[in-house]
């Protein structure tokens, strides 16, 4: 079961993976937001979350059954 | 025509055909100069254009074979090579795009921030696959993580 925090962590993963480069940089903020909110929820740290919750993000995304990455361009 | 006058004009000529051979060689050499940018640019775009292709290559595999199933550890060290290598092009594009300001960026509506976002995303990737902790750890803040809610 994951927190709201993490749900916020992964949607905003997903937001800048699959975004058009011409929103990458405020998707890279949004998605940098999330990461400092989640470090200050759980108390680790930005990169032990990042890889721990890695393939928590793939569950994550067939649990919502997420569209595949459109192409996106720089 | 006395003597004199006819040396006078040939010095002239001299001087005349001196100046004009001057700015013929500095016409020539601005036109090089011009070719030489255009190259530059004309090859900042197409690396540009083929390294966001590759990346986005790259993130469908990444998602076929990293995050759709368990990675073996083929899929790992390629991965970590193919990372490593889309990195040292992305960061020489970012320094590249902050010093060109290359006309053909602006018409496809790109700016430096565009490519430093697409080179974080993939610093991001790095930290995610490829670092230094135990499982253990991980398994620790996993645990840790996903059962606070509930």
């Amino acid at each position: 079961m994951r927190p709201d925090y993490i749900h916020r962590l992964h949607a905003a993963k997903y937001d800048l993976r699959f975004c058009l480069g011409a929103d990458k940089p405020e998707r890279l903020r949004l998605y940098r937001v999330a990461l400092e909110t989640a470090v200050h929820e759980s108390g680790f740290t930005g990169p032990e979350l990042e890889a721990a919750l890695r393939r928590d993000f793939g569950d994550w995304m067939k649990e919502h059954k997420l569209p595949k990455p459109p192409a996106a361009g720089a | 025509m006395p003597a004199y006058a006819v040396g006078v004009n040939a010095v002239q000529q001299t001087f005349s055909d001196e100046s004009i051979t001057q700015e013929e060689w500095a016409w020539v050499n601005d036109l090089i100069e011009e070719v030489r940018r255009e190259t530059e640019r004309d090859a900042f775009t197409r690396q540009l254009f083929q390294w966001d292709l590759a990346v986005k290559q790259f993130r469908k595999l990444e998602m076929k074979r990293m995050f759709q199933r368990q990675p073996t550890p083929t899929d790992l060290h390629y991965h970590g090579m193919c990372l490593h290598a889309l990195l040292a092009i992305g960061h020489a594009l970012v320094i590249d795009s902050r010093k060109s300001q290359a006309p053909e960026l602006k018409y496809f509506n790109i700016h430096h921030e565009h490519i430093e976002a697409y080179v974080e995303e993939l610093e991001m990737s790095l930290r995610e696959w490829h670092h230094g902790f135990t499982e253990e750890r991980l398994d620790e803040v996993r645990n840790k993580v996903l059962s606070s809610a509930a």
